[in-house]
């Protein structure tokens, strides 16, 4: 610790040097359009003074006094050369133009710690400028990264709970595997949610090494800068209002097949020959049955003929719920989008002031969310630059509300009755039951979903606050010192009311009701509405004080140095609470006897208490942090970087010499067009770079002490009031932090006049030290045990290019990104068990094998269907078998069929841009190769036990020669719970995911004042926006999306305006 | 602007003086708790929903129950082979709940344990001490039951995995029945000196039950007068009592309540589709042992078709008691004394406990031309219905040579008998061999 302040010191020491005897020369440098060039290089001819921009595009430069030119320099733009007298009193504006007319902006990523030139980076970014950001419409900003940042892929389906986003692969197995994401230079703490994307002007993301380990422990996932909008300086007020509506398609829940309801009746009335339902009929809960078996027991005890038993039958093979419910319930989703912002700014001072509306209205009836954000800010320069100050606020409000929910019920029940009004579905207990009970006084024990429809009142709100002050001194023109700070807070409140209009209070309060002798009821739950509270409440302090120098020694040789450190502090707490007999109108509720047992009113051999609902919990996130960047520059054409970092956090338990991780990078490039060998060649732009270091990741749930948690009170405890602790973890004082070792190979290149730009990317990513959790023995007490042990590895190439065909009139352009990755385990203590694997397919967390990726697709190899029964088979000792006990037995990891992996190998996408006059029209066309999934089929086990089954039911095996055309087993005599897992865990069920779908089009048309005088304002845009518009090529046949086997993924057309006044 | 310097300076050496001062030291989530304090393992050893839960498998193999082909298919395959009374019941890739449930319970034992070692002496400590003990004994005397043979049978080549600390690292040893039960008597003799004489609550173990499972572990042993004194320690206390079955109401749905006076240690099985299906019967050929008189007919079992069902339990829902009651002292006791040859004796403390349970003393009276012995065990086996105990008296009285019908099942037209499995154990679940060998 105490070398560090003795580093942090020395480092600042270096201020100290004077610089009395010269005048000083201030100045800003600008392309052509206004926009500052960071890393402009300025120098005095036939001097060594001499200076770089800074990342508002401002140089000042310390030179005796007397007449020079000064030569103006930077990559890709016209030099030039201007003569000057010193002292010079005003500031002097250089304006550059592009050597080619047509150059790419000029790219400045964000590490979040500073800005830098792209051109003179060593490290991977990737980039996303204000048009790109904005290409896509919608409420977040996240979203607007898919198919348009190269290496960086949203991953779908089942496994995808985890980590929805991952940026050149996953370089974790059970830790945090999201990126960490940066906001305005903060590690941004709260949901995302809550980010306007129409206030963000660029997004850069960090991908290697030499990029990321500024950000340490917490990088290892890749890092995601989010950049908003800032007043420039001597920027006239510019206003920009944009509106838009997105339409989307509501679910639709006939996407996964399912068997025909006539079949599943006939289902169920074997079943009910067979005495299936007996247990069940009998139980002294009262479950509930189907209407089918419930008419044929009636049919059986006498209670209705079979004719009316036979009309009732024909009615339930006629009718589908989900008919019910998409006429009752769902409507396209309509989502609507506001954004008003100001900015602008004189020489002291620039502001800037946003304020955003976002509504939408969910696919299902009367359920709105909205969102407010509100942010501002203001810079200001005092002392004539000497000082620096600013201070930025972001609010953000959200609010949703659920007023209506979709109904669960039997597959073939009907919401209305034949007249058209609502009727009753069949809910937790049987009809017969239910019936019974009628007339002894109890509340109306029916569920009538349509009588729901807007009743539920359950609905969250939550306030997002941030303020972030800093201040900078500007001490010499070389050197500053700043420190920044942020305050972040977020108040989340939720709260379900639920009245007596729905089945569930109802229902609440039935089952506790008590009778006694005489017949008189009592109410251990009171009538009244229960209502559900909670409340999360969160903050964090950011500190960080921070020094840069920058400085040009002997015309050549830019040295630009960083170095700060970080504390952070973030905490929350909340709690739950419930309450009963609860009256809206008058805001009181009444106590209720928590530790009794009551018996059930359905069955009093059942006791259960009142459910408390309560529960607390509480955080704590603390880091103290260091880091060092220095970048080194020679001639503009090599340059070095180096950083390190170390953070410090309150891992639980872990000896304080643990808890730190030293991480660092080096990199280094050379721009090979800059050279004078090159100067002929045809290549304006051509760069090497490499760069090589380690990030970390962690996971703060894991402790090197034995631990245990108090357990919950459950409402079916026996001894409520215990205070009983359950133990968690096993101790392991061996704990530490994962480290990725990344190492990162580029060149960019771009052809005269930006024809052909592009960059191609080597990377190689060794994660070590990953916390891994194998199976031990249930004798030692747990059976799994937690530990840093794992390792993976993933190299890959991102490759992203661009040409534009055509720059007339009529602009053409053709974006395309290319990655490859092959990620593979390298060592995991223990392997898993067959099972593991065989069921991993639909689960999110991975099981690990040595030499295969994370996320595979293994099954029992496929021998076929038996010709004479239908019965699936497997290779046992190379014969085809249907023992399925012994298949099970005898597969190893070793034998199971390995199909590849489960996450595409493969991605990218493929984007046109053209325009014309003011009509502009952007087609995403984006590809996933090279994986594999699995299908979902019918499943005989759950179908024999009386639950509805998948589609493929109706293709199944029927009679000999099926098995010509039909990989779907024959219905088994009886529930078979072996035949039917190795059914399932087969390799019939495989497909290849490799597709190419058409992302997104967007086409707009501009208005501007230039061509239009008339207008009342500089520019309008009108835009249409089509997402998801569906895949053009599949490898499998199946008929489901590859990457949504369990809905849709939805169709939505937007439509917007968006005006610059 | 060098004063600002300064204090600029000043302010970052200050982050330094913060990490040092604990800042890094508070825990990440409120609910971690690291168990460190008398209170804590206070609360470990209060996880009753695991530490008083008890094996289904000891259920399952217990003849007091029948079953229907229908409801047997629907049990899941390590109950249908249980049922069955299989040796290798388990699933290749199968873990068993009731394995590791015990195992689980061991762990906390001994991370209690290990944490009390640094907390002195003192008498909360000591108890502490003694229930930690004791929870350890019974885990391992029930595992005993389960995976390892009656220890009158010899197969010391049969073995258990034993681990008396929580180093998870380490792997266990195993240990053969004689020497397992050898700990177990140790730890619990151990603990009959640490345990209070009352608990607060019945979750909790005190003398009087540490004494009541000594007496099975005695009795498994057939070391009768070492039983005998266990079961007369507690009839001698006398701070349990008798309920009197003629004051119970026979039409309740389930007629006895939770923490009855005969309660002394809870204890619960419950699964819903074995112990809680209402397909799972009465064995007929029991059933038949009820005779006219008998209070517990109409208040341990309803009516469903010509079948029969258990409502008796102590639990007072569908729950099963399986924990320790007063009237198995008594009928322990009595075996003892029967089987030293004390017949007068033994039958004279039997008759305490009919005179609850019978209609009148008549009825009682009636029994006793038979013979002492199968009377007592009879009278044990109708008394202690579906309170987890008869899987071990089923292989006690194997290892006798008294089980004299061989319990035998039928499903699917076909019969499986008990002999099936000589040595009455279930072998370990293959994967929890495969893990220990790895």
């Amino acid at each position: 610790m105490k070398r560090y302040i003795i580093y942090l010191l020395l480092m600042f020491s270096i201020c100290q040097s004077g610089f009395s005897q010269t005048t000083e020369l201030k100045g800003r440098v600008s392309d052509d359009a206004g926009i500052p060039l960071p890393g402009a290089f300025v120098k005095l001819a036939d001097s060594t003074y001499s200076a770089i921009c800074n990342e508002s595009g401002e140089f000042s430069l310390q030179a005796p006094a007397g007449t020079y030119t000064l030569l103006v320099s930077y990559i890709g733009m016209e030099s030039q050369e201007i003569e000057i007298t010193l002292p010079m009193e005003e500031r002097l504006e250089i304006q550059l133009t592009s050597q080619s007319l047509d150059l790419a902006s000029v790219e400045v990523v964000s590490t979040g710690y500073q800005q830098i030139p792209k051109e003179r980076a060593t490290g991977s970014f990737a980039f996303l400028d204000e048009e790109l950001v904005q290409r896509k419409v919608g409420a977040n900003v996240l979203e607007r990264l898919g198919d348009v940042t190269s290496g960086l892929i949203f991953n779908q389906g089942p496994q995808a709970a985890n980590d929805p986003i991952s940026i050149r692969g996953r370089s974790t197995i059970f830790s945090n595997t999201q990126p960490l994401i940066i906001v305005d230079n903060f590690p941004y703490d709260g949901p995302m949610e809550n980010i306007n994307p129409n206030d963000v002007a660029s997004i850069t993301v960090l991908k290697d090494a030499a990029a990321a380990s500024i950000w340490g422990a917490r990088a290892g996932n890749g890092v995601i800068v989010i950049t908003t909008h800032r007043g420039g300086e001597s920027q006239p007020l510019q206003v920009s209002f944009n509106s838009n509506v997105t339409i989307s398609q509501p679910r639709d829940l006939f996407y996964m097949p399912q068997m025909s309801i006539p079949d599943f009746i006939g289902i169920e009335k074997q079943l009910f020959e067979k005495n299936f339902y007996r247990s069940t009929e009998n139980n002294a809960n009262k479950p509930k049955l189907s209407p089918v078996v419930e008419t044929l027991i009636a049919l059986r005890d006498g209670k209705i003929t079979q004719a009316v038993a036979d009309a009732r039958l024909t009615d339930y093979a006629q009718s589908d719920i989900r008919r019910d419910i998409e006429s009752y319930y769902l409507r396209p989703s309509v989502a609507q989008q506001y954004a008003l912002s100001l900015r602008g700014g004189g020489k002291v001072h620039s502001y800037h002031l946003s304020l955003g509306y976002d509504r939408s209205d969910a696919d299902i009836v009367v359920n709105p969310s909205n969102r407010w954000t509100l942010s501002g800010g203001n810079q200001w320069k005092l002392l004539e630059g000497k000082l620096e100050a600013g201070l930025d606020l972001n609010f953000a409000r959200q609010e949703s509300s659920s007023r209506t929910a979709l109904p669960n019920g039997y597959a073939y029940e009907s919401l209305t009755d034949e007249a058209g009004n609502p009727t009753g579905i069949i809910q937790n207990y049987n009809t017969r039951y239910i019936e019974s009970v009628k007339g002894q006084g109890l509340l109306d024990w029916n569920y009538v979903p349509l009588n729901e429809i807007g009743k539920l009142d359950n609905s969250t709100e939550a306030y997002d606050f941030r303020v972030s002050p800093y201040l900078k001194w500007n001490i010499t023109p070389d050197l500053n010192l700043g420190v920044y700070y942020q305050y972040w807070s977020n108040q989340a409140a939720g709260r379900n009311r639920n009245s007596q209009e729905l089945f569930y209070n109802r229902d609440l309060i039935n089952k506790y009701t008590q009778k006694d002798e005489q017949g008189n009821l009592s109410y251990p739950v009171p009538i009244g509405d229960v209502l559900d509270v909670s409340e999360n409440n969160s903050f964090s302090h950011t500190f960080r004080p921070q020094m840069t120098y920058a400085k040009v020694f002997s015309g050549v040789n830019f040295l630009n140095v960083l170095a700060g450190a970080e504390i952070k502090d973030r905490q929350g707490v909340g709690f739950s609470d419930r309450f009963y007999g609860y009256r809206d109108d008058l805001g009181s509720s009444v106590p209720v006897d928590w530790i009794s047992r009551f018996p059930m009113y359905y069955n009093p051999g059942s006791q259960v208490s009142i459910l408390s609902a309560q529960s607390h919990s509480g955080f704590t996130d603390r880091f103290i942090s260091y880091y060092a960047n220095i970048g080194y520059d020679y001639a503009h054409r090599y340059f070095l970087s180096l950083s390190a970092r170390k953070d410090q956090s309150n891992i639980f338990g872990v000896e304080s010499n643990q808890r730190g991780v030293p991480l660092w990078s080096v990199g280094g490039g050379w721009i090979v067009s800059e050279e004078k060998f090159a100067s002929g060649a045809n290549m304006p732009f051509l760069k090497f770079r490499a760069t090589y270091g380690y990030s970390g990741n962690v996971d703060k749930s894991l402790s090197s002490d034995v631990t245990a948690q108090f357990v919950n009170f459950q409402f079916y405890d026996v001894l409520p009031q215990m205070r009983a602790a359950v133990l968690v973890n096993p101790p392991n004082p061996d704990l530490r932090w994962e480290k990725v070792q990344m190492t990162n190979l580029a060149l960019d290149w771009e052809t005269q006049n930006g024809f052909f730009a592009g960059s191609l990317e080597y990377y190689s990513k060794h994660a070590s030290d990953l916390l891994g959790e194998y199976s031990v023995p249930s004798s030692s007490g747990k059976s799994s045990f937690t530990g840093n042990f794992a390792e993976t590895q993933t190299r890959g190439v991102d490759l992203s290019m661009q040409v534009k065909w055509l720059r007339n009139s009529f602009h053409w352009s053709t974006n395309v990104l290319y990655s490859h990755l092959k990620e593979e385990v390298l060592d995991f203590e223990k392997e898993p068990t067959v099972n593991n694997l065989l069921g991993s397919a639909f689960l999110a967390a991975p099981y690990p094998v040595v030499g295969r990726p994370l996320y595979g697709i293994y099954t029992y190899e496929w021998a076929g269907l038996s010709p004479d029964t239908g019965n699936p088979r497997g290779f046992l000792d190379g014969e085809a078998s249907e023992d399925y006990r012994e298949l099970s037995r005898a597969a190893t990891i070793e034998n199971l069929q390995y199909h590849g992996s489960a996450r595409p190998t493969s991605f990218g996408a493929i984007r046109n841009d053209f325009s014309f006059k003011g009509f502009s029209l952007s087609v995403n066309i984006s590809y996933r190769l090279g994986y594999y999934y699995k299908r979902r089929s019918i499943d005989y086990y759950t179908l024999l036990r009386g639950e509805i089954g998948h589609g493929d039911f109706d293709n199944r095996w029927q009679q000999p020669g099926d098995e010509e055309f039909t990989q779907i087993p024959s219905l088994p005599a009886s529930a078979d719970s072996r035949r039917n897992s190795f059914y399932s865990n087969s390799g019939a069920l495989v497909e290849k995911g490799d597709h190419i779908r058409l992302n997104d089009i967007r086409f707009s048309y501009s208005f501007s004042k230039v061509n239009m005088p008339w207008l009342p304002f500089r520019t309008a845009q009108l835009y249409t926006y089509g997402n998801n518009l569906g895949i053009l090529w599949k490898a499998s046949d199946d008929a489901l999306d590859p990457d949504y086997q369990l809905s849709r993924p939805l169709r939505s057309f937007a439509l917007g305006l968006k005006l610059d006044f | 602007m060098k004063a600002i310097k300064n204090r600029f300076l000043l302010l970052i050496a200050s982050l330094g003086l913060i990490s040092c001062e604990g800042f890094l030291d508070e825990k990440p989530e409120k609910s971690i708790l690291v168990p460190q304090t008398v209170e804590d393992v206070r609360a470990l050893l209060d996880y009753y929903t695991n530490l008083n839960d008890n094996a289904l498998a000891d259920f399952i193999l217990a003849d007091d129950w029948v079953t229907e082909d229908a409801n047997w298919e629907s049990l899941s395959p390590w109950e249908q082979n249980t049922y069955l009374w299989k040796q290798q019941v388990f699933e290749p890739s199968e873990r068993s709940t009731d394995y590791t449930k015990l195992y689980r319970k061991i762990f906390t034992a001994n991370v209690s344990l290990e944490v009390l070692e640094g907390l002195g002496i003192g008498a909360e400590v000591r108890s502490l001490r003694g229930e930690a003990l004791f929870i350890r004994a019974l885990a391992y005397f029930q595992l005993s039951q389960l995976f390892l043979p009656s220890p009158m049978l010899g197969g010391d080549e049969i073995k258990l995995p034993v681990k008396l600390n929580p180093n998870v690292n380490e792997s266990s040893q195993w240990w053969p029945v004689s020497k397992v039960l050898i700990q177990v008597e140790q730890d619990l003799v151990e603990a009959f000196e640490l345990v209070g004489s009352s608990s607060q609550f019945k979750n909790r173990p005190n003398k009087q039950v540490v004494k009541a499972v000594l007496a099975r572990l005695y009795l498994y042993e057939e070391r009768w007068e070492d039983a005998l004194n266990a079961a007369n320690y507690i009839l001698e206390q006398g701070t349990v009592s008798l309920l009197d079955y003629h004051e119970m109401d026979s039409t309740a749905a389930y007629p006895f309540s939770l923490f009855n006076s005969e309660v002394m240690y809870y204890g619960i099985t419950s699964s819903f589709s074995v112990t809680a299906s209402s397909a799972t019967y009465i064995n007929p050929d029991l059933m038949g042992k009820y005779e006219e008189g008998d209070l517990r007919k109409p208040l341990f079992f309803t009516e469903s078709g010509e079948k029969h069902l258990f409502k008796g339990s102590y639990n007072g829902d569908y729950n099963l008691f399986t924990g320790i009651s007063l009237p198995e002292m008594y009928l322990s006791g009595a075996e003892a004394l029967v089987r030293m040859d004390r017949v007068q004796d033994g039958l004279d403390l039997m008759a305490i406990l009919a005179e609850k349970r019978y209609q009148s003393m008549d009825f009682w009276d009636g029994n006793l031309s038979k013979n002492p012995l199968d009377l007592v065990l009879e009278e044990r086996q109708k008394e202690l219905v579906f309170r987890g105990t008869r899987w071990m008296d089923m292989k006690r009285l194997h290892a006798l040579g008294e089980l004299d019908d061989v319990p035998t099942r039928e499903i699917a037209d076909q019969n499986y008998q008990l002999t099936g499995s000589d040595k009455l154990y279930l072998i370990l679940p293959s994967y929890e061999l495969e893990l220990e060998n790895n």
